[in-house]
């Protein structure tokens, strides 16, 4: 497994992992109580950018390792997070239409939208940046190999 | 449009040099060992730089070690 590869895992493994830790937050406390609870805010950003540096550390520490002898990162790699890029960019843009399109649906007849959507809409364009980048390198290295 | 198809003798050409391994292949000419593995198995197809060195550790011409099949 390339270190490219295993970045992606991990990238894989931040995004789930930042997902449930969402889910379960929202669940537990409700996402209406958002407005008056202070402890699901101070959640909430926490979780936001805590996973932020979380996955910002794991990067420093694989370009650390570079350092190395040994060719760990070459063209094929590069080509592969190139077109991985894509597939990131892609699965952004898709996830703000989504929100959107249902946010408008939902909140049409109130002309706004709670406040709490706006966190909402920011840590998933997060999860998803990392989720749609660490698929595109596995779907890349699965049609290279 | 279909991708140009290259083949390859790199597994031949390692096995001719003292049975050299991908890794020591992968080393000299500058890649991973993953990548002489997909390039052996017609998965990946090198740059011309790649293709260049990796025809320089065996000590021939790029169009000895890889061949386009149009």
């Amino acid at each position: 497994m390339t270190p490219l590869q295993k970045r992606a895992w991990l990238g894989l493994g931040v995004g789930v992992g930042m997902s449930l830790a969402i889910l379960a937050v929202f669940i537990a406390r409700g996402v209406t109580s958002f407005d008056d609870d202070l402890v699901l805010r101070g959640i909430t950003y926490v979780l936001c950018v805590g996973g932020l540096l979380v996955y910002a550390v794991t990067l420093r520490i694989k370009r650390r390792k570079l350092g190395r002898s040994e060719v760990l990162v070459d063209e094929r790699d590069e080509k592969i997070i190139k077109r991985a890029t894509m597939v990131q960019l892609w699965a952004v843009l898709l996830s703000l239409f989504i929100w959107s399109i249902a946010l408008t649906e939902a909140y049409w007849d109130e002309k706004s939208i709670p406040i709490i959507f706006a966190y909402l809409i920011a840590i998933s364009g997060l999860i998803v940046s990392i989720i749609g980048q660490a698929i595109g390198i596995l779907i890349g290295y699965r049609r290279m190999s | 449009m279909p991708e140009p198809r290259v083949s390859n003798r790199i597994r031949r050409l390692r096995f001719d040099h003292d049975e050299m391994t991908q890794e020591e292949l992968a080393n000299k000419a500058g890649c991973t060992r993953q990548t002489i593995i997909a390039i052996e198995a017609g998965k990946y197809v090198p740059s011309l730089t790649l293709a260049f060195q990796i025809a320089r550790v065996f000590g021939m011409n790029v169009e000895d070690v890889f061949q386009y099949d149009g």
